[in-house]
């Protein structure tokens, strides 16, 4: 019987521009390359705690069984979330993979573009500024520390972390389940329905929320 | 190679059986071989829907397991002009007790034989589900008109998209088109928009379909009736590549309703 022995590079770690990339050989004996892998996660904590982890194989995406696995066992021995490199090179290569650079506000992050709404058990955690292409349905969860610009409807939960004065949400429809900006959350009692059909901002002010809304062409102060 | 459409919602018990059933008919009526496969491994329906569970002699897992060929399980549906089976689930078995590349051997024979192969999923995203899904090249979520089933329902297109199943319908069931009328129920066109996929048809709440389930007739025989009618309807638009012009049938039963209350009145 041939013994496969894992070696040092069948589990790689390489920064990429939204976090951590973890490299896997997926071809090798399935519960030995998950102990190693959450050695190395322990092994490297102080290093990845704050940062977005993705896992790919190595000449391949892993599919939603593996991934879930590994997901699971990670998150039960390390607390780790693991994502799906796939996340990190959607279709539309084109829009998604050139990083808008901004300046100033923006903090020096490239955005992570989203080109799909997010559905009822999608979550997406990371420290990256962010533009959405669709809608956050009720049960989708979108985690930031950055701004977030939503090109549609906003009926799940934003919550934007340790994003400092600037941060801020645009949305073209506002009727979330939770809107979170440092910690302070946006009461859903002042919204009403009509909320919907009204392009928003909600930013951050002196420990308050603020929300402006266009109405026929005018952006006006609603809190 | 036949086309395999897993029939799914995420939410229990909103007529992904009864739409299977009505569909599979829908298309033979229209000229297609259809099996049906009832994946719902332990809770076995489809049998009874259809009318033909005193025919059913083999399951599912009696094939995978060699104890009968494919064609002793295939129930065969002596109402239709062309070929309509049934593959019966298993009554005393549990979800897990099939293997994944066994059902998918079986649902590969199956698209060789037939040109429509649809899988009635179970309810959740478990293992009968990932089963369920598998091996479909197409998906029909089924939803009613509440927030539980629509939130469900969405959950369970991001598990079809990420599983790369394209196109993914969308059915709307028992709209009840009184409560529509006094808004008091999430419209079919806001379900559309939060869902945001292709709709196939919108079927409103009536209590022949309950009547029909029960007696074990499909009301897909009955093409004459509104729901019949309907339902060929939905399978043009399932089949065809050219788009197929429907009307409203919630709509188109609510001014049907009002007819039916206005002679009533003059009684």
């Amino acid at each position: 019987m041939q013994i496969k022995v894992i070696q040092e590079d069948d589990i790689q770690f390489k920064g990429c521009s939204s976090g951590i990339l973890i490299l896997i050989n997926q071809d090798l004996d399935f519960e030995k390359l998950i102990k190693k892998l959450i050695q190395k996660l322990k092994k490297e904590k102080k290093f990845i705690s704050d940062m977005d982890l993705f896992i790919k194989g190595k000449d391949r995406f892993l599919d939603q069984d593996e991934l879930g696995m590994i997901r699971k066992m990670v998150r039960d021995k390390t607390k780790f979330s693991i994502l799906n490199a796939s996340q990190l090179e959607p279709e539309l290569p084109d829009i998604t993979t050139s990083p808008a650079r901004n300046k100033g506000l923006l903090s020096s992050q490239p955005f992570l573009i989203i080109n799909h709404s997010l559905r009822a058990g999608e979550e997406i955690n990371t420290t990256s500024p962010v533009i959405l292409h669709g809608d956050i349905n009720p049960g989708a969860i979108l985690k930031s520390s950055g701004p977030v610009i939503v090109t549609g409807k906003i009926k799940g939960d934003v919550i934007i972390q340790n994003a400092g004065e600037g941060a801020f949400v645009y949305s073209s429809g506002l009727q979330p389940n939770r809107l979170s900006i440092n910690s302070i959350d946006l009461s859903g009692s002042i919204l009403i329905e009509s909320d919907m059909l009204n392009a928003s901002i909600v930013y951050c002010n002196q420990n308050a929320i603020n929300i402006l809304r266009l109405k026929e062409d005018k952006w006006e102060k609603q809190l | 190679m036949g086309e395999t459409i897993v029939i799914t919602s995420g939410k229990g018990g909103v007529g992904k059986t009864t739409i299977t059933a009505n569909l599979g008919i829908s298309l033979g009526q229209l000229g297609f071989s259809v099996v049906m496969v009832d994946a719902d491994i332990g809770l076995r329906n489809l049998d009874l829907v259809m009318g033909i569970e005193k025919k059913v002699k083999y399951h599912i897992l009696d094939v995978s397991k060699g104890l009968c060929t494919l064609d002793d399980a295939l129930v065969k549906d002596t109402r239709s002009k062309t070929p309509l089976c049934l593959l019966p689930a298993s009554q005393s078995h549990f979800k897990e007790d099939i293997q994944k590349d066994d059902f998918s051997d079986l649902i590969q024979s199956l698209q060789e034989r037939f040109q429509y192969v649809l899988i009635d999923s179970p309810a959740g995203i478990e293992y009968g589900f990932r089963l369920s899904t598998k091996d479909a090249n197409q998906g029909i979520v089924v939803v009613n008109p509440e927030v539980s089933s629509i939130r469900d329902a969405d959950r369970v297109i991001s598990i079809l998209e990420q599983k790369k199943i394209k196109p993914i319908y969308l059915i709307i069931n028992r709209v009840n088109t009184e409560l529509l009328k006094k808004k008091e129920i999430i419209s079919p066109e806001e379900i559309q928009e939060i869902l945001d996929i292709p709709l196939l048809g919108v079927i409103p709440e009536d209590p022949a379909v309950v009547i029909s389930a029960n007696q074990g007739k499909p009301f897909a025989y009955q093409t004459q009736s509104k729901l019949g009618e309907l339902f060929l309807h939905i399978a043009k638009k399932l089949s065809s590549e050219e788009p197929v012009m429907m009307e409203d049938s919630y709509k188109a039963e609510s001014l049907w309703n009002k007819v039916k209350k206005s002679f009533t009145l003059k009684k």
